[in-house]
Parts: structure tokens; C-alpha cells; sequence
């Protein structure tokens, strides 16, 4: 049923309709916000690109693609504009480029802040996420935080489905593999479950 | 509703994948509290597995606050200000936006000089059944009216021969890829030539594609009716939406599909879904007149990617597969040699 009444909606934004829009902008507004702050540290320059990317949506109008998942279609169309975005230089032989990339380390090291965690543990489970590919902790957050199918996170990355999942296997047993080798320091923060 | 069951043969990749394992501790609440406290004191084996699942989730735990009213309202104002703005015409400043537009402009002025001078130079009496060449190098499209009025597009490295001078005749030669927008005449048909086969039409538009370095050929079918004559003398009618694929062997096939996959690069646009890299590499030299070469091509070559050009540079294209595939690559004039890291 969901996806019916998305399409609706997408249609009428692409027709232009403003209430549409302001639906669309408030329904993601925050996901696309968090999503953009793991590629890019400055909130300012984050909330410029989504603004500018709702503008080129509308601009693009009906030549928009149709979709029945509104979130996934913003979530990729914000990635593929953060990441082209990367600076490049014009013609040379060799050259050092950097990426903008995904990462999870920065809003996982202010999670730990704000809950006030002992040291150790804090430097555990950075140095765990830290092992994770930059593809490994976008998969993570796409598909806990933002309820992407596997299906939608291959096709953001242009790969196989299978390939998404092997990734994630390898993510999960690699964090598994860290807590199990350092059981006794982190369980002191993670038990018990604080209660609501 | 998942029953506790359920759980029972869970590993704690399915416990982090559970979405109503994850809620319970990142939102925790009497009720899911009762329910895994009583799940663990039921299947004591489990509790291991859960609390493997339970540090993978803690640790990836982010409490991201939704963005109140307040703070994402201005931003929204300001968005439909620019969008009123920018119904009114203005002016483009950003014509040229990048460098490689650039060089497009460049390399365009010689080939509109040339084919000028080709027009001209063609001027003189033209005789019954003169062979006339149209021919669009790589990185180049092309759009030709013929004499009867249809529409062709020519894609890059193609090749459309045809006679002028038959009055009676409709017929032309294509080595390539081209889109057609026939011009209707009941009496004369419209034939187009390629090595494997002819395609009949009397008033429709279509896509061939039959390059000479490819063995497979296809015809996608926009609107209006067509029939494909084989080598074999076999007539096979496509109706809208259809397409006619024929591979190496000569066997053919036809599908249905949404034609607009298959003509959006006469609007300049090029899509490319899940085909190996092999594939692409050609249809990219082709698309920019480029040249390249891959090292460790026997590795690669069956990479797939899904991806759609548009205005992107070759640059910014490459950039886009390295986001799929890391490699790092080198432009030296027109060709461009790319190392995978596999």
C-alpha cells in the first residue's frame, strides 16, 4: 500500500506541485541530512547540496524517473551528487585524487561522547568500525538506518545483489570477531540496557 | 508479528537483521524488554548468539534526532524562492561549466567545417545512383535528413551509405548504430541494409544497431510497424515496444522491452545496465573517441556495471566506475589506460 501512495506523490512532484514537495521534504529532510553528514563533516555544505539537489529534481520535473520508494530515489541521488562532486584536477599524467568517502567513525565517536562510555571500549569499537570498508559501513547504515532492501543498496552501487550481502556477512563477522577477542571490556558497557 | 519460535534457529547475523531485535535496543520498552528476557531464560543456548548480535548492534547504534520544523522550514523557503526564480528565464552564465564541454565545442567546429565543405564540394551534377557516405567518428553523433524527409541520428562509429539520385528507391546501408524516423509513403518503402539482415518500414521510427566488430545485431521497435528480412529469406513483423535480437549463430529472438533504453543516446544520453565490462569498454571508446586499455583485462572483463551517462566528462565518468570498482587510471591524450586494484 505504501508504495502506491508513494507513487502518487513522486508524480505530483514531478508535476510540480508544491505540496508535494514540502510532503517529500519534510518525510526526508533528516535522513538525507545524516546520510550526507557521513560523507561530508560540514553541516553547512551538507544542507546546501540537499537543497540544490531538490532544486535540480524540480527543475528536471517529469523527466524524472518514476519511483515507488522516495526515499531510496533521494538517498542515491544525494550520494551520486556528494560524490561526483570530488574535486578533480584537469589533464596530468599522475595524480592523487581524495575521495569523498563514506564513514560511520565520526558520528559513532560523538555517540560514545555523549553516552559517556570508558575509554577503553570507546577505542574498541572505533578501532572495530574502523576495520570496515567504506562500502561495508554504508551498507551498515543504509540498510539499518534506512531500511534499503539489498536489492536498492546494489543497484545505489551498480553491483549484484550477492555481492551486498557477502559484503555485509564479512562486516557482521568482522565486528563479531572484535567483541568476542575484547568480551570482558565491553561488556561493562554494553549491560545492562538502559531503560526508557 | 513474529512469533518467539521463530528465533529459535537464529544466528546472530539474523538477530542484527531483525528489525524488531534492533528496535528492541535501540528503543527498548517494557514490552521488548519482557519479550527477550523471556526468550533467553526459555532457549538459554541462544543467549550467547544474542549477545553477539546485541554488541554488533550496539555498536552501530546511532541516535540521529530527526531535524525539527524549526530548522529545516528556512531551508525550505529558500528553496521555493530559488524555484520561482528559476522559472523566470535567465540568462546561462554556466555554459561551459567544465573543460571537457570545452574540448567538445573545439572538436565540433572542424567536423561542422568539414562536413560544410563536403556539402559544397558535392554540388556538382549528381549521378543516377551515386553513393553518398555519411560517416560519424567515435565520440561524434550525428543527425541526417535524408531526402525524403526522415530523421536519422548516427551514433558514434557509424556509418550510413545510401544513393541518391533513384527517385523510386528508399534504400540505405548502415554499418553502426542509427535511429530512424521514417518518413511515411505508403508506395515506397523504406529498406535499411546490414550485413545480416533488411528491415522494411513504411512509416515509423526505430533503433538498429550492427556494428561490424560485433557479432550480435539488434532492431528496437518505437512506434508504427516494421518487418525484418533475414539472410534466409524470412520475413519477421515487429509490433511498438518489441525487440529483434540476433546473435552470432544467426539465431534470432524477438522481446519485449521499453524502447527508451535503447534510444536514449540519441538524446545523448547512455545507459548501461549490468553489462560486463568487455561490452562497456567498446560502447565508452565509441561514445567519447577514446581509446582504452585495461593491463589486467582477463581479470576484469566481466565486471558488470549498471551506470547512465549524460553530460558527465570521460573523467567524470571514470570517477563514477571507481566508485563501484577502485582502480586508478591515466588520460594521456585520447587514450586512457585503467589499473584495477584486483
Amino acid at each position: 500500500m505504501k508504495s502506491i501512495k508513494e507513487n502518487i506523490l513522486w508524480d505530483s512532484f514531478r508535476q510540480g506541485n508544491k505540496d508535494a514537495l514540502e510532503i517529500i521534504y519534510e518525510e526526508n529532510y533528516s535522513a538525507l541530512y545524516y546520510y550526507g553528514l557521513k560523507f561530508i563533516k560540514d553541516r553547512d555544505t551538507v544542507k546546501d547540496n540537499i537543497q540544490e539537489l531538490f532544486l535540480e529534481l524540480i527543475k528536471s520535473g517529469d523527466r524524472l524517473a518514476k519511483t515507488d520508494n522516495i526515499r531510496y530515489y533521494l538517498l542515491r541521488a544525494l550520494r551520486y551528487k556528494l560524490t561526483r562532486k570530488t574535486p578533480v584536477k584537469l589533464i596530468g599524467e599522475t595524480e592523487v585524487q581524495k575521495n569523498i568517502e563514506f564513514s560511520l567513525i565520526e558520528s559513532v565517536e560523538h555517540q560514545l561522547i555523549t553516552k559517556e562510555v570508558e575509554e577503553g571500549s570507546k577505542k574498541k569499537i572505533i578501532n572495530a568500525i574502523g576495520k570496515l570498508s567504506e562500502k561495508q559501513q554504508e551498507i551498515i547504515y543504509l540498510r539499518f538506518y534506512n531500511n534499503l532492501s539489498y536489492q536498492q543498496i546494489a543497484e545505489v552501487y551498480g553491483t549484484k545483489m550477492q555481492t551486498v550481502r557477502n559484503l555485509m556477512s564479512r562486516a557482521l563477522h568482522s565486528l563479531k570477531e572484535d567483541f568476542r577477542n575484547n568480551r570482558d571490556q565491553l561488556l561493562l558497557f554494553l549491560l545492562p540496557i538502559p531503560q526508557p | 508479528m513474529k512469533r518467539e519460535s521463530n528465533y529459535n534457529n537464529f544466528g546472530y547475523e539474523d538477530f542484527v537483521e531483525d528489525e524488531k531485535f534492533r528496535n528492541w535496543i535501540f528503543s527498548p520498552d517494557e514490552e521488548s524488554q519482557f519479550f527477550w528476557e523471556t526468550f533467553i531464560k526459555n532457549n538459554p543456548n541462544k543467549k550467547g548468539t544474542v549477545q553477539i548480535a546485541r554488541e554488533i548492534v550496539e555498536s552501530i547504534h546511532l541516535e540521529e534526532k530527526p531535524i525539527s520544523r524549526e530548522e529545516y522550514i528556512p531551508s525550505l523557503t529558500i528553496l521555493k524562492h530559488k524555484i520561482i526564480k528559476q522559472n523566470k528565464p535567465e540568462k546561462n552564465i554556466y555554459l561551459f561549466p567544465n573543460w571537457w564541454n570545452k574540448i567538445a565545442v573545439i572538436l565540433l567546429i572542424p567536423f561542422i567545417t568539414i562536413s560544410i565543405y563536403f556539402y559544397f564540394s558535392r554540388q556538382n551534377p549528381v549521378q543516377e545512383g551515386q553513393k553518398t557516405q555519411y560517416i560519424v567518428p567515435p565520440g561524434q553523433k550525428s543527425n541526417v535528413i535524408l531526402a525524403d524527409g526522415t530523421s536519422v541520428w548516427l551514433n558514434s562509429g557509424s556509418t550510413l551509405t545510401y544513393f541518391i539520385g533513384n527517385k523510386l528507391d528508399r534504400k540505405v546501408h548502415l554499418e553502426g548504430e542509427a535511429f530512424f524516423d521514417v518518413t511515411k509513403d505508403k508506395k515506397r518503402p523504406f529498406l535499411v541494409e546490414t550485413d545480416k539482415y533488411t528491415v522494411k518500414v513504411y512509416g515509423t521510427s526505430f533503433n538498429v544497431r550492427a556494428f561490424k566488430e560485433q557479432v550480435t545485431s539488434e532492431i528496437i521497435l518505437e512506434e508504427g510497424a516494421v518487418s525484418v528480412i533475414t539472410g534466409k529469406n524470412e520475413e519477421i513483423k515487429l509490433k511498438p515496444n518489441q525487440r529483434f535480437y540476433i546473435n552470432e549463430e544467426n539465431k534470432y529472438q524477438v522481446s519485449h522491452i521499453d524502447p527508451e533504453y535503447y534510444t536514449c543516446w540519441k538524446d545523448n544520453i547512455l545507459r548501461v545496465n549490468n553489462e560486463e565490462l568487455q561490452h562497456l569498454i567498446v560502447r565508452l571508446e565509441r561514445w567519447y573517441g577514446v581509446s582504452i586499455s585495461i593491463p589486467n583485462f582477463e581479470k576484469v572483463k566481466n565486471l558488470r556495471y549498471t551506470l547512465t551517462i549524460k553530460t558527465e566528462s570521460c573523467r567524470e565518468m571514470l570517477e563514477l566506475m571507481r566508485l563501484v570498482t577502485p582502480f586508478t587510471y591515466t588520460i594521456k591524450g585520447e587514450n586512457i589506460t585503467i589499473n584495477y586494484d584486483i
